[in-house]
């Protein structure tokens, strides 16, 4: 279990599962009556943002933990994803990660309240138990790497199993999977993980489980009932990129078989310009991601050259087609161009892929949220 | 003689008015000097007599107090000049310190802010003469901000060689900008290279072009009248098929890349 220097529960979140749950692990903390490190609230330095991972605090969530997934942006080829916020911050440490440039808090949070979060579910759910919602848990937080600690697993597969048009998606990059594999089987479960070939995974995800660990989790996940995807993401140029990646193709394909899984999802490597200097500092430029030669796109994000990503994209999706044309892959935050010229068609008009770039649900949604507020 | 600070600022003093001290600090002026009462705390004093500061010259007040072993409420005072005090604005500052002073006097005149000098902060020695190059070939606040984050990079990659051969600045960052892309550089060349060996007609211009994560050729042509169109676009096809037998993968990455 991920040590934390210091654990904070603010005073209403004392009779918390989660407060219960660490009283029973013997992990000491300290009640608070409002956010500690208030002061240190706003951009942090790589120092704070570093210390930020070891500081837990668990706290009751008074917003809406249910939204659109924020990376949708004009420009790009989004998919219909929701999520569901139940924590903020990482315990892992990803070099690219994007909450360096997004975390302004020198805390990991988590939400004492997730039977609120299940309540707002809930009630979308009396109108609309029959639309195909996907929701991750996994936007701003590991949705699985500290599950160990809050169950909350248990309590989302539980109730997804009453909605069974819905899809719940645990997107990961840890191998905790043994404390839910009882509930199983929940075919609207998808266990996810982003994977990179190992090369990668040591050099720029620390803290992270290993490329065959997360392989054999996703084994275990998919025989105790559960669905799984993969997230090939971010795919990292280096020297030798391609023997690398195709290895994992392989891995990947020898492994599982397509109806394991209902998509694989493809994105480079990307993030926000102001996000560099904070990357740098912590991980330096013998960092492949700090090395990396990139460019500003129409998103505002720093990305590769967008024929180097093309040419990454179609070798990799070629790899996956040549050994099964059921393999059902979809680019991640990518401008419609570059879907066309990897998938000779956009996502509406693939395969397999309909369903999951439905906008019709997204407006759906819009319309009950105005009605309840 | 300590320099008073409203000099080590760069904020002019009336010549006719006196100088001024607060406890036994020099803040502006020259003799004869007046103590003003210790009663007026030190953060009212410096946003009345300093009303705007830029980066610069907060970090050279912020210096200052250090060496005057002053305590000041620096929380309240960023309050004053939009800022807010934190670890990363003091990290800023000491960074933007150690650096040469003609880098310093350059980032004065452009008036660079805080977030502009963020690429100093992986810099492990910020006394780097090729930093004091800007004073002496005056980029423009734009040119230098990107030239900073170019030269922090390579000098943290190891990368030598990085002065530039002459007093152009636009030669220089282009320079810089090779060294720090040399793939992607390299790509652009062949790419360029390749197109202008096609068979294209004599008025037609043509050039390999770059904007942010896109290149293309960029291709421009004069239409005098509706035959000159219907010839111009049929030499353009005979390009397009040209290429397509002769060059086929013209634009996809090499291989190895």
């Amino acid at each position: 279990m991920t040590v934390f220097e210091k654990i904070f529960v603010h005073k209403n979140a004392v009779d918390s599962k989660v407060a219960l749950r660490l009283k029973e692990l013997n992990l000491n903390f300290e009640v608070v009556s409002e956010e500690p490190l208030q002061d240190k609230k706003g951009e942090l330095s790589a120092s704070e943002f570093d210390k930020s991972k070891k500081q837990l605090y668990v706290k009751k969530f008074e917003g809406q933990f249910f939204k659109r997934c924020p990376g949708a942006k004009p420009g790009l080829t989004c998919c219909n994803y929701f999520v569901l916020n139940l924590g903020q911050q990482c315990d892992m440490n990803c070099s690219y990660c994007y909450l360096q440039s997004f975390i302004n808090s020198p805390l990991l949070t988590i939400y004492s309240n997730v039977d609120d979060s299940i309540a707002e579910l809930e009630k979308m759910k009396q109108s609309m138990a029959n639309d195909k919602f996907r929701i991750g848990t996994g936007e701003v937080i590991d949705s699985l790497s500290l599950d160990d600690l809050t169950l909350y697993s248990h309590d989302l597969i539980e109730f997804f199993k009453t909605v069974p048009n819905w899809q719940l998606e645990f997107k990961t990059k840890s191998d905790k999977v043994d404390h839910f594999l009882h509930l199983g089987p929940a075919k609207n479960v998808i266990v996810s993980w982003s994977l990179n070939p190992e090369f990668i995974v040591s050099s720029e995800e620390h803290g992270t489980a290993s490329l065959a660990n997360r392989l054999i989790a996703a084994k275990k996940c998919i025989d105790a009932g559960f669905k799984i995807a993969f997230h090939i993401d971010p795919v990292i140029w280096h020297e030798n990129w391609k023997e690398n990646y195709l290895g994992l193709v392989d891995q990947i394909t020898k492994q599982f078989k397509p109806s394991d899984m209902p998509y694989i999802s493809l994105g480079a490597l990307r993030f926000q310009p102001e996000q560099r200097h904070i990357m740098k500092q912590r991980f330096g430029m013998k960092s492949l991601v700090n090395t990396a030669e990139l460019f500003s796109s129409a998103d505002g994000k720093l990305r590769y050259d967008q024929k180097l990503r093309q040419h990454m994209f179609d070798t990799i999706i070629s790899a996956f087609k040549e050994r099964d044309s059921k393999w059902n892959i979809f680019l991640c935050m990518e401008q419609p161009e570059t879907w066309l010229a990897a998938n000779k068609s956009l996502p509406k008009q693939t395969d397999g892929l309909e369903s999951l770039f439905d906008h019709n649900l997204i407006r759906k949604h819009k319309k009950f949220s105005e009605i309840q507020s | 003689m300590k320099h008073a600070l409203n000099s080590l600022l760069n904020y002019t003093w009336p010549k006719h008015a006196g100088g001024v001290t607060w406890n036994q600090h020099t803040i502006a002026g020259a003799e004869p000097y007046k103590e003003l009462s210790d009663k007026l705390s030190i953060e009212e004093l410096l946003t009345d007599l300093f009303d705007t500061l830029n980066f610069s010259q907060f970090s050279i007040l912020y210096n200052w107090a250090n060496e005057c072993s002053l305590e000041i409420d620096w929380n309240k005072l960023c309050q004053h000049y939009n800022l807010r005090w934190s670890e990363i604005l003091k990290e800023t500052i000491q960074a933007y310190l150690e650096t040469p002073i003609e880098f310093q006097n350059w980032c004065f005149n452009k008036k660079l802010s805080a977030r502009d000098l963020a690429p100093l902060l992986i810099l492990e020695n910020k006394d780097n003469t090729v930093l004091k190059l800007f004073s002496t070939l005056t980029p423009s606040k734009s040119e230098g901000t990107q030239l900073l984050d170019l030269i922090c990079d390579l000098v943290s990659m190891g990368v030598k060689n990085l002065f530039p051969e002459t007093e152009d600045t636009k030669k220089w960052f282009k320079k810089l900008y090779k060294l720090r892309h040399p793939q992607s550089t390299a790509t652009d060349s062949q790419f360029s290279d390749k197109i202008t060996a096609w068979p294209w007609p004599k008025d037609f211009n043509t050039d390999w072009k770059r904007t942010g994560d896109k290149s293309f050729i960029d291709i421009s042509f004069k239409v005098e009248n509706q035959n000159d169109f219907d010839k111009k676009l049929s030499q353009l096809n005979y390009v397009k098929d040209w290429a397509n037998t002769n060059s086929p993968t013209w634009d996809q990455p090499k291989d190895n890349q």
